[in-house]
């Protein structure tokens, strides 16, 4: 998947928050970051401060910075999508397209048998 | 009268075409052909009928007039050829309606088709933020215990494999797998099945629920034909028991269960000798026939303005000087 620059700091920026013990602070995320990559101080900001427009981050006063932390686990984000996507809850006009819906397991057991037959009427193993 | 014959044979043909393609059996063999078929289909029906509607503003006084100054003496003999609905108030009316019904399709199709494409480029977006590439092209593969593929159209697209799903699949299912979702990609089957969801939302219509409810089948027995190529159809059959015995039930862009065991039969009868001998005549029957009526219908609603084209271009000075009120 070919990412803009921004969009693949996004990426860096989030997997930097996902591994972080607890709340972090911007400089902790760009120090992190340095270790990898150039990249300014500002630039760090405005891409947290877009997660947190999208909802990908929380942000709370701490002293004199702000913390950020992810709004959801690694996991749930993941899930979540892949659940989004799954269930066509944005929008049921193809925005994408599925290979298998779900059956029912008594089709699933029938429809399993056919096909152990046909494989072994075609002279194979189950390994086709 | 010819607008007339046109708009009762379309009229006709909506109420009985794609009732007959959708109870169809050659469609399970010809997905493609099928898939032409019903893009066929809504020209030749409902396409007509608009196409007859319009013609009635050839009456209104501008547009008239307009044909006056382009096809001199010719015009009175042109617009006797077209159906008069009895005054031009109600022709501007009906054409009216007619021009405001294709004006508000073709919008909905492309504002569904904007939001679409938005909603992918930024599910896209949200996707590169977790999914990782595994050195197959266009492949990501996220980190899900739940096993799942499937293909997010989009410039580029790509095609979304779980972590389980990945796991579940042996190495034969998932190229299958993969050579499934790529074919919905590269025949932009997210296009079509859109346009036919945006018409689905007009369900009163004759039709207009068949055609997406086929098209999203006929889509995915062309993919399951492009993955028993490239593998066989005994492994897409195992891949899609493997994959649809662990689908999360709540069905909302795919084509149920339904679907799914004919997908699954149709595979497994891949394997005997083809038992439809006539599949391939009601195949060519129907598409030809659906290319004809198209083609008729269209010809005979031009055929007076290409004739009356035809005898401007080719008389002489004299005829132009007849005598019409214009």
């Amino acid at each position: 998947m070919p990412r803009n620059s921004l969009g693949s700091l996004e990426a860096d920026v989030m997997d930097v928050l996902w591994a972080a013990p607890g709340p972090t602070t911007v400089r902790q995320v760009l120090d992190t970051l340095l270790a990898g990559r150039t990249v300014a101080y500002t630039t760090v900001q405005t891409v947290m401060d877009n997660l947190c427009r999208k909802g990908m981050l929380t942000r709370e006063p701490a002293g004199r910075a702000n913390v950020y932390r992810p709004a959801a686990t690694r996991e749930e984000f993941a899930a979540d999508l892949v659940g989004a996507a799954l269930s066509g809850a944005p929008d049921p006009a193809a925005v994408l397209i599925r290979f298998a819906d779900r059956m029912d397991d008594a089709d699933v057991r029938r429809l399993a048998e056919a096909l152990e037959r046909r494989r072994s009427d075609a002279g194979e193993g189950p390994a086709t | 009268m010819t607008a007339l014959v046109v708009a009762v044979t379309g009229l006709v043909a909506a109420w009985t075409l794609p009732a007959l393609l959708a109870a169809a059996r050659w469609p399970l063999r010809y997905p493609r052909a099928a898939m032409l078929a019903w893009m066929l289909v809504l020209p030749a029906t409902y396409g007509t009928v608009i196409a007859a509607a319009l013609s009635l503003v050839l009456h209104l006084p501008p547009i008239a007039a307009a044909l006056h100054a382009w096809l001199p003496g010719h015009t009175d003999a042109l617009l006797r050829s077209y159906a008069h609905l009895g005054g031009r108030p109600l022709d501007a009316v009906v054409g009216g309606v007619a021009a405001s019904v294709v004006t508000g399709a073709v919008l909905a199709v492309v504002i569904s088709a904007r939001r679409s494409a938005a909603d992918r480029r930024r599910y896209l977006a949200d996707l590169g933020l977790v999914a990782r590439p595994v050195g197959l092209p266009g492949v990501l593969v996220v980190d899900v215990p739940q096993p799942a593929a499937y293909a997010v159209p989009g410039r580029p697209g790509a095609v979304v494999l779980t972590s389980a799903a990945r796991d579940a699949l042996d190495a034969a299912e998932l190229t299958a797998v993969l050579a499934h979702e790529r074919t919905h990609l590269r025949a932009r089957h997210a296009r079509l099945l859109g346009v036919a969801a945006t018409f689905a939302r007009a369900g009163w219509l004759p039709g207009a629920r068949d055609s997406h409810r086929s098209l999203r089948l006929l889509a995915e027995l062309h993919a399951d034909d492009a993955a028993a190529r490239s593998t066989s159809p005994l492994v897409v059959a195992g891949a899609l028991l493997k994959l649809g015995r662990a689908a999360t039930p709540e069905a909302g862009i795919g084509i149920g269960a339904v679907g799914m065991v004919a997908r699954v039969e149709r595979l497994l009868e891949r394997t005997v000798p083809h038992r439809r001998p006539l599949a391939p005549v009601a195949m060519v029957g129907a598409v030809t026939g659906l290319v004809a009526m198209l083609t008729i219908q269209l010809a005979v609603l031009a055929a007076p303005i290409a004739t009356a084209a035809y005898d401007a271009a080719t008389c002489d000075l004299d005829c132009r000087s007849g005598s019409e009120p214009w």
